[in-house]
């Protein structure tokens, strides 16, 4: 309740004549995307230019706002019981093989490296503190389907090594829910597309069942679709350790 | 065969009839082929079966190994006709014969060289050891076709995750080379490879602050042969770090006539440079408890460092720099050199190498390209490994490539034919 009441003396103090800043806009983005924990089957499809596919299936296990999360593969069975541990928002990753019964930090570029043959890179999946890595701009609004949007773009502050030279983010205005964002490269080239869909309300909350990831140079594009969610539940803090990767 | 197929079958039936098992697998085929004098062929298939069952609080994990077909043709064991591993075991012929019927790998070269290894210990042996006492319990014991890789069963408890059976131990941070890791040693040629189980008894425990303490266990069929370890692991700055100690001692070392070792050890794993280089590094001391036995060093260091990087257009290098404290630098070898070889003391013959690789996705991520080396800076000879993977679908995958060995017949890697293979893997 304490935490609501902040959020909207955040948004109504955000307000200049009556529209939001790019601060506020981040900050009722990233606070409606908060949950204390979750746990979650996702079927991930990756498509190649030429129509072929590829599914994987994983449950994803995530803790305090998303800074802790477990990822364990399920599917197929060449990689089945494959894990990765994510902690510090994205900042740390290791990886277990039980190929070889190694747990490995996932180190430096490898980071922006593809995830398991799929669209997204490591990094993609934590993003990090947007408001500390990014100068963020706001631009006119526009329209996705019929939903109005706020448009956002993030450009990296300098210092900051990022696989992408800017995104563009479009926020539908009326729950702050984030539809799409585009990703350029170095070259500032447009390579990536997000796109989040089919949002259900699962638990009081948002939720994307489908989210698309486009290769837009190579024509490939990765889905990933929610088979099940719950959130709030209790999730013992012993999982988020290299210890349980190893189990 | 047919026990192997009611095993099998006892084992299906089992599965199917308790709720929550999960059985997993592959079949290997794999076919290669290498030039002595004609070219020569050989098929071999592997079969595993892995059987697991979790519970809220522990779990049974089983792996099954089945060999088939023709012996595999392992490059260590295709030596050149004029290599110095000839030579040695040349020299060997008309030693004492041993009662070592078991102790064959398919190999004439490697077999005498075990043979002559066994006969070397036996001179050697000081009052009290029994060699034919102690072969049972050794893992040069290689006739096994039919293998249990992993068998364990798992506890967990708050304070610790406790394993018993035999389980496979994957200490270090190393890609080609783990010194720290005396318990479960890899093949540089094949870092990647599933390595045997070990039996032993061995415990994950979460330290304050993220911290990890493994502890290792290895029992041996007399109070003596017992190893154990420990490693602790903080996070620290970004990196992880680590430190360990381990008392090794076994039945190999004990048939290869090589003293218990003490060793001290430490891993470092992180990012440079804004976090987009990788680094690692890992090392040990060993000290050698010296028990009679000629010319062995007491002490010695060895150590790994390296470091990767993965370019905008997916591009992955690394590469890994090899200090053997133990290692040849003269690029002379002899039997001693070997020894230290088959037992693990150390993972080649010289006392410099560098291992690097490149890989890259290629046709929509379905084909991986891979180019790997490994040089022995001291005789200056090299292995190299290109290869082709291919995805054909979800769980049917190919592999093609080669091992090519570059240098003179009296250097570590000369002496190895050159090698190709194709190789066919169906995970269910």
């Amino acid at each position: 309740m304490k935490k609501i009441f902040w959020i909207l003396l955040l948004v109504a103090t955000n307000y200049a004549y009556g529209e939001l800043t790019a601060d506020a806009i981040m900050d009722s983005v990233e606070n409606i995307g908060k949950v204390k924990s979750s746990k979650s089957v996702m079927t991930q499809i990756s498509i190649s230019s030429s129509g072929r596919k590829r599914e994987s299936k994983m449950v994803i296990y995530s803790k305090d706002e998303g800074n802790k999360s477990l990822m364990v593969y399920i599917e197929p069975a060449r990689i089945k019981g494959m894990k990765m541990l994510t902690l510090n928002d994205g900042d740390e990753i290791w990886a277990y093989m039980p190929r070889t019964g190694r747990v490995r930090k996932i180190a430096g570029n490898l980071k922006k490296g593809s995830m398991n043959g799929s669209d997204f890179s490591y990094e993609d999946m934590s993003m990090g503190d947007r408001k500390e890595d990014y100068n963020v701009t706001k631009e006119k609004d526009e329209k996705i389907d019929s939903d109005l949007c706020y448009v956002l773009v993030y450009i990296p502050k300098k210092g900051i090594k990022i696989n992408y030279s800017k995104m563009k983010t479009w926020i539908r205005k009326k729950d702050f829910i984030m539809l799409r964002t585009d990703f350029w490269d170095e070259d500032k080239e447009l390579i990536k597309r997000l796109t989040l869909s089919n949002i259900k309300k699962i638990d009081g909350h948002n939720t994307p069942m489908i989210i698309t990831m486009e290769n837009l140079l190579k024509s490939t594009k990765t889905i990933m679709k929610t088979e099940s969610i719950k959130y709030n539940i209790e999730i013992n803090d012993n999982l988020f350790s290299q210890k349980s990767l190893k189990r | 065969m047919k026990k192997i197929l009611v095993f099998l079958v006892l084992i299906f039936s089992l599965s199917f009839a308790q709720k929550g098992v999960v059985l997993t697998g592959s079949l290997e085929n794999n076919i290669s082929a290498v030039l002595r004098d004609t070219l020569l062929f050989s098929d071999n298939e592997t079969f595993r079966l892995s059987i697991k069952k979790d519970y809220k609080s522990g779990g049974m994990d089983v792996e099954m190994v089945y060999n088939t077909g023709f012996t595999n043709i392992d490059p260590m064991k295709n030596f050149v006709d004029s290599s110095f591993y000839q030579a040695i075991a040349d020299s060997l012929s008309g030693s004492m014969a041993l009662k070592t019927a078991m102790f064959t790998t398919g190999d004439p070269v490697l077999d005498t060289l075990y043979h002559h290894v066994l006969g070397f210990v036996m001179a050697n042996a000081s009052s009290g050891i029994s060699v034919d006492e102690d072969v049972m319990y050794s893992s040069y014991l290689l006739n096994d076709k039919f293998s249990i890789n992993k068998a364990l069963i798992k506890i967990f408890t708050a304070p610790a995750d406790i394993y018993i059976g035999k389980q496979q131990i994957g200490w270090g941070v190393g890609y080609a080379w783990n010194p720290t890791d005396v318990f479960n040693v890899k093949n540089a040629l094949d870092p990647k490879a599933s390595k045997s189980g070990l039996l032993s008894l061995r415990s994950e425990i979460n330290l304050p602050k993220d911290g990890l303490l493994s502890a290792v266990l290895i029992p041996g069929h007399v109070l003596g042969n017992i190893s154990f370890g420990a490693r602790v692991l903080y996070p620290i700055a970004g990196f992880d770090v680590s430190l360990s100690a381990v008392r090794m001692y076994n039945v190999d070392r004990r048939i290869l006539g090589l003293p218990k070792k003490i060793q001290i050890g430490a891993d470092i794993t992180g990012d440079i440079t804004s976090k987009s280089i990788g680094i690692w590094a890992e090392g040990c001391f060993v000290n050698q408890v010296y028990n009679g036995y000629g010319n062995f060093d007491s002490s010695y260091v060895q150590f790994v460092t390296g470091s990767n990087y993965t370019f905008g257009n997916g591009l992955f290098v690394m590469g890994e720099y090899y200090y053997n404290g133990k290692g040849s630098s003269t690029g002379d070898y002899n039997l001693t050199d070997l020894i230290f070889l088959l037992s693990g003391d150390m993972a080649g013959l010289g006392k410099h190498y560098l291992f690097g690789g490149l890989t890259k996705k290629i046709y929509n991520d379905y084909v991986e390209m891979s180019l790997f080396g490994n040089a022995n800076i001291v005789d200056k000879s090299g292995a190299l490994i290109p290869s082709l993977n291919y995805d054909f679908s979800d769980d049917i995958h190919f592999t093609m490539g080669a091992m090519f060995f570059i240098g003179d017949s009296n250097d570590e890697f000369g002496a190895i034919r050159n090698t190709s293979f194709i190789k066919a893997i169906v995970y269910f």
